[in-house]
């Protein structure tokens, strides 16, 4: 028989208590992308004992540097092959002025890229979406969201009893 | 029986002594002295709601000063063009390009104090990075106004720009000029998105807290931040890469600054050790306005719990350290001028060691040398606000007035005597210029109103992996080190 979904809401105080219900909650059989963690300071993922969260931002920087690079390039050689005046015999494709720009451009996009990709894009940070939420977390409290099916429910909200939390209703706010 | 009782009372001493010493430990070190997450949260909240009159009257007044120096009296150089400026032959870098220079050297305290010092886990650092990011921002706000004066014509700024244009012409990317553009581009971007990168969390916090039109402003700055695992992980080695890049970035900006004096033909400036000197110098300077501000932002916003003494001391150390090299680099710079016998060369020292650039080059050296190694070798004068404010507002004077002479004193004496010349700063000059400076306090004071003056989360976090321990006799602090 199909179940419906649930997901389970709770406030707890203490990085340690955190902690051991996430390790009961993993014995009882949920998985761990089922459970969410929120907090009011990075933890290492160490520290709630979670698997590492992945990030791309080894592949988006170089990429960030590279665009930048070749935009750089484009500016300095580009443009003096585009747009050519000969001024006295002076250098024309020289090398040492154009690694300045090039250099700045390349540092541009590694900032820009982290920024824009890393920040919004990985992160999934969005205004106004509705989200699970509770302003104690900026307060210092942990969250604990565990999306599990109905008949779980009562299991998992015991676990994180026991460990100390206090359960809330669900509040999907706009943030 | 009795020696036992003597023991018990030598170790119920010793326990109330290393308590004493524990109490005094948690005073000075704000890592080892937590409060709640939501009184601090509280305390940083009110400091940016603290509006008195006394806040809003010198607001206004650096508003009008800003609005006279800054529209009116460029609106005037605009209007009759650059002759009601100072600036003549053989002086054509005057005040407008010694204040671009100074303002770029104060731009270095946010990168130095916050990118820098977080790299190496200066952890005393932690709730004095935004006072200095802010000052990086607001400064090279300031000092990208003054190409653009120095254009003149102003409204022609956009042949700078990278676009083709009726002239079938491109900027000339070999011109230390669009080097400066490009730097000074990279530099604010980075530095602004750095600011704002550690200020998610806080916004977030200001949203859940706050009513009215900061709660609202706070939730669109915020980005829905709830801080997830993702979140967390994806901010955090975002503040790490942009940690250090900018450092580069910040080295490159005035080094580059620098070779605008150091490319040219003209003795005094064309030197190789210019861009280090300059930079040792804008950190030097950057550093010491960082703990002018912190001293002004503490007292007004109420913030003695989180800007303590030991944030002062331990940034009044960099600035004597700054000052020793900044020594060094300067007498580098003298001596090889000096000894090189060039005559020109000497004539510009002796313009400044007895002519009419004296004043300005001895205050320099009094404020930059004399005043900071006379004191702040000194532990009790480190630990003084009144003290270090006024030493590091000297440094800032003595640094100011070092930009001066670099830029105007330098071009007063040329190869050919023909083109010596004396250059006195016009009264549109002088405005503007005010103008500058009243329009940076300005910015930094609004925002001081409008961002959280402390990252309440970095606080937070370094409280948690700091302890206080017993080692022997001696109490002291211990840090976990969790990444």
């Amino acid at each position: 028989m199909a179940t419906g979904k649930a997901t389970v809401f709770a406030l707890l105080d203490e990085i340690d208590q955190a902690a051991g219900a996430v390790e009961a909650l993993r014995k009882a059989g949920v998985p761990d992308d089922r459970i969410e963690i929120m907090s009011g300071i990075p933890l290492e993922h160490e520290v709630l004992g979670r698997p590492e969260v992945p990030e791309r931002m080894s592949i988006i920087t170089p990429v960030g540097a590279i665009i930048g690079f070749i935009t750089a390039i484009l500016f300095t050689f580009g443009t003096v092959a585009l747009y050519s005046i000969r001024v006295g015999g002076q250098g024309y494709f020289t090398l040492p002025p154009k690694l300045i720009i090039m250099y700045e451009l390349t540092m541009l996009g590694i900032i820009l890229s982290t920024f824009f990709a890393g920040t919004f894009w990985q992160s999934g940070l969005l205004p106004f979406r509705r989200k699970l939420y509770d302003p104690s977390i900026s307060d210092g409290r942990i969250g604990i969201v565990v999306s599990v099916s109905e008949d779980q429910r009562a299991q998992v909200e015991d676990i994180l009893r026991q460990w100390g939390a206090d359960i809330k209703d669900g509040e999907w706010r706009p943030l | 029986m009795a020696s036992e009782s003597t023991r018990r009372d030598w170790q119920e001493g010793q326990e109330a002594a290393l308590a004493h010493e524990e109490q005094k430990l948690r005073e000075e070190v704000l890592l080892v002295d937590p409060r709640p997450r939501s009184e601090m949260n509280r305390m940083v909240l009110e400091a940016v709601q603290r509006i008195t009159p006394g806040y809003i009257a010198l607001l206004v007044v650096l508003g009008l000063i800003t609005l006279v120096g800054l529209f009116f009296a460029w609106g005037y150089q605009m209007r009759w063009g650059m002759g009601v400026a100072g600036i003549r032959r053989p002086v054509f870098w005057g005040m407008y390009i010694a204040n671009f220079v100074f303002w770029i050297g104060i731009s270095h305290s946010g990168t130095f104090v916050s990118a820098i010092l977080r790299v190496f886990k200066a952890e005393y650092s932690r709730p004095i990075t935004r006072g200095a990011e802010m000052m990086t921002t607001f400064s090279l706000m300031v000092a990208g106004l003054f190409p653009l004066i120095h254009l003149g014509r102003t409204w022609r700024f956009y042949w700078m720009l990278p676009i083709p244009n009726q002239r079938e012409l491109w900027p000339n990317f070999h011109s230390p000029l669009m080097w400066d553009m490009t730097a000074i581009f990279t530099y604010l971007t980075g530095s602004t998105l750095y600011l704002y990168l550690p200020l998610i969390p806080d916004f977030a916090m200001g949203r859940d807290h706050m009513t009215g039109w900061r709660q609202k402003l706070y939730r669109v700055l915020a980005l829905g931040w709830r801080g997830t695992e993702e979140e967390w992980r994806h901010l955090m080695t975002a503040m790490k890469i942009f940690a250090f890049v900018i450092i580069p970035v910040m080295f490159s900006v005035h080094t580059i600054v620098s070779w605008d004096f150091a490319m040219t033909m003209k003795v005094g400036w064309r030197s190789s050790i210019f861009g280090p000197y300059f930079v040792v110098g804008a950190i030097f300077s950057g550093v010491s306005a960082v703990i002018t501000m912190l001293i002004i932002a503490r007292r007004s916003l109420k913030l003695h719990y989180f800007i303590r003494t030991e944030h002062l001391e331990s940034l009044a150390l960099l600035v004597l350290i700054f000052s020793f090299a900044w020594t060094y680099f300067f007498f580098n710079d003298f001596l090889v001028e000096w000894y090189g016998g060039e005559r020109v060369g000497h004539e510009i020292l002796t313009l400044q060691a007895r002519g009419p650039a004296a004043p300005l080059w001895y205050g320099m050296l009094f404020f930059n040398i004399l005043v900071p190694w006379a004191t702040l070798w000194n532990k009790r004068i480190r630990r003084s606000p009144t003290a270090l404010f006024l030493i590091t507002l000297g440094v800032n004077i003595g640094m100011y007035l070092e930009r001066v002479i670099i830029v105007t004193g330098f071009l007063q004496r040329n190869r050919m005597p023909f083109d010596w010349g004396e250059y006195n700063p016009s009264i549109v000059e002088m405005s503007i210029v005010v103008g500058s400076f009243a329009m940076f306090f300005f910015l930094y004071m609004l925002f001081t109103r409008i961002l959280p003056y402390v990252p309440v989360w970095e606080v937070h976090e370094g409280q948690l992996t700091h302890r206080i321990v017993r080692f022997g006799r001696a109490v002291v602090t211990a840090r976990t080190n969790v990444d």
